[in-house]
């Protein structure tokens, strides 16, 4: 099989796997035996990527210097989130000072939006461990 | 203005601010690091990136299973 057609499988394969584990997710109710069984299986699909994705050889001559990236605002997005996270946990009630997880239940009312958290999550973790 | 109002407002830009920089790493020319490049940062480290691995699947747990 040429390697564009076996991308292109390899993408379906894993855009039908995503969709399907959304879909049970989306359905299942927090505290369930279904909730914990997509979930556990989520993990060890991204893990089991992780673990066996081999790393691609770098051909050639190595890439003339550049300068650095910048990663500072990425680390100032990541201080405010946790701060404000905390302060809000902290002041309370959650009506009035609400933390992601009160804001994730008020939204995963809506089982689609459940769906496409998860198939969020589900993408995050493959691009992790794609190497 | 409630603090409820202030309170979702802050996390909106809060969102914003995290899509617009994503955005941004994106711009041709951009010297911003983009997050797979910071994941593969990471991944070099070994140890990091089993840390990294297990924070996103507590993620998942906490808000999927709980």
């Amino acid at each position: 099989m040429h390697d564009r057609a076996r991308r292109v499988v390899a993408l379906g394969a894993g855009g039908a796997l995503v969709g399907g584990l959304a879909a049970w997710a989306a359905l299942s109710d927090p505290f369930t035996a279904a909730a914990d069984a997509v979930t556990a299986l989520g993990i060890a699909v991204i893990w089991l990527e992780a673990a066996f994705r081999r790393r691609p050889v770098p051909a050639g001559p190595a890439p003339a210097a550049e300068p650095p990236l910048r990663w500072w605002p990425w680390l100032v997005l990541a201080v405010a989130l946790v701060a404000w996270e905390l302060l809000s946990f902290f002041l309370g009630p959650r009506v009035q000072h609400p933390t992601l997880s009160s804001l994730y239940d008020s939204v995963t009312t809506w089982r689609a939006a459940k769906g496409v958290l998860f198939a969020g999550w589900l993408s995050l973790g493959a691009a992790l461990a794609r190497r | 203005m409630s603090a409820e109002a202030v309170s979702d407002a802050l996390w909106a830009l809060l969102g914003a601010a995290v899509l617009g920089t994503a955005l941004a790493t994106h711009r041709r020319g951009s010297r911003l690091a983009r997050l797979s490049v910071l994941a593969r940062r990471l991944e070099a480290q070994g140890a990091a990136f089993v840390l990294v691995l297990l924070g996103w699947a507590w993620l998942g747990w906490h808000f999927f299973a709980r």
